[in-house]
């Protein structure tokens, strides 16, 4: 190793000497705290939008097969639960609103109230994906996962479903094309639900963090940041919702 | 020192946050109710702008966009303008191809 990098180590540097007296929490490669932060936030910013590219592409796939598959796509939606897909929008919501009052409680060094916050965010995540699993079970029970074992039952003969009876049964070339608004409704809501499984291993390691104070001493971004995340899970969530679950109800 | 940089320091009433929530909950009544309206192709177009107008909110409330640095804000709207740009692209192929001529 030459002699300068060991000099380099040993001395504080320019940098070192010029955060004398900063928040710990600065980095050495930033001149000030808010130059950390308007850095760190844009580079969350860009990640998020990388994300609303990535479910872009699968909204633009939905939209093509549904101007192409109608039909197909409206009987493929009634088989959907309009509460569940409700109580689950209003659960997204809470949490988000509980999630902003976690970053606030953080912002105002209440560590209590950062705590319960997240910690309510959390149990309506669960619930969350309880009653997506539960909705899951039930397309799996009526045979309806893309795949071998498909079943057009419901749509060939829709008086035989209790959630179909009383629509006009399809043709059975339209009726293969539920198929394909299975396979998006799994692609768009698994897709989905993995941000959120992802969310709430991330959530549980701030929440541990929080309860040792670790955001409420002054340095809040890691909840903050998380908190973007959190609430663009819900936003997609908030598109999700009325264009799986609302095609043509009336 | 601070010249230039965002307000990330900005503290936002929490009554601020409850009043996004109300109309983020009225935005899925809202919802609902007109997909059991008969509108025909005004119902996916008034779902949509009731999710645009939810997605605003929370961006601009409970991400705090609106008390962003302009670099942010910009960056948004860039994605928002390139991604309706790349759907107006491959509506353009959609609607112009001579589907099931070949």
């Amino acid at each position: 190793m030459p002699d300068s990098s060991v000099h380099a180590q040993g001395k504080p540097g320019a940098a070192d000497q010029a955060h004398a007296g900063a928040a710990p929490y600065l980095l050495h490669h930033f001149n000030s705290v808010e130059q950390q932060a308007d850095t760190s936030s844009f580079a969350m910013w860009l990640f998020l939008l990388t994300e609303v590219m990535f479910f872009g592409g699968l909204f633009v796939v939905y939209l093509i097969y549904r101007n192409w598959y109608y039909p197909a796509f409206v009987a493929g939606s009634r088989q959907l639960s309009v509460l569940w897909g409700g109580i689950n929008s209003v659960l997204l919501i809470t949490s988000s609103f509980t999630m902003t009052l976690a970053v606030w409680n953080a912002r105002m060094r209440r560590q209590g109230g950062l705590v319960l916050c997240l910690a309510l965010t959390f149990v309506l995540g669960l619930v969350f994906l309880g009653i997506k699993g539960g909705e899951y079970k039930e397309k799996f029970d009526k045979h309806h996962i893309p795949g071998e074992h498909y079943s057009l039952q419901s749509f060939l003969d829709p008086d035989s479903d209790p959630v179909a009876a009383g629509t006009a049964p399809l043709p059975l070339d339209e009726a293969r094309h539920t198929e394909l608004f299975f396979s998006l409704y799994f692609a768009m809501t698994g897709m989905h639900a993995l941000h959120m499984i992802v969310g709430m291993g991330l959530m549980a390691f701030i929440l541990f963090r929080a309860r040792a104070g670790a955001y409420t001493a002054g340095h809040t971004a890691f909840v903050e940041y998380f908190g973007l995340y959190w609430h663009f899970v819900d936003i997609i969530w908030i598109f999700l919702f009325p264009l799986l679950y609302l095609i043509n109800r009336h | 020192m601070s010249e230039g940089y965002g307000q990330a320091e900005e503290i936002v009433s929490p009554w601020v946050y409850a009043a996004v929530y109300l109309a983020l909950l009225a935005g899925v009544g809202l919802t609902i109710a007109a997909s059991y309206l008969k509108l025909g192709i005004l119902n996916p177009i008034l779902v949509l702008t009731i999710a645009f107008a939810q997605a605003t909110l929370v961006a601009l409330y409970s991400m705090h966009l609106k008390w962003s640095t302009k670099l942010n804000m910009l960056s948004v709207g860039a994605c928002i303008f390139i991604y309706l740009f790349l759907i107006a692209m491959v509506l353009l192929d959609y609607i112009s191809r001579a589907w099931g001529s070949w």
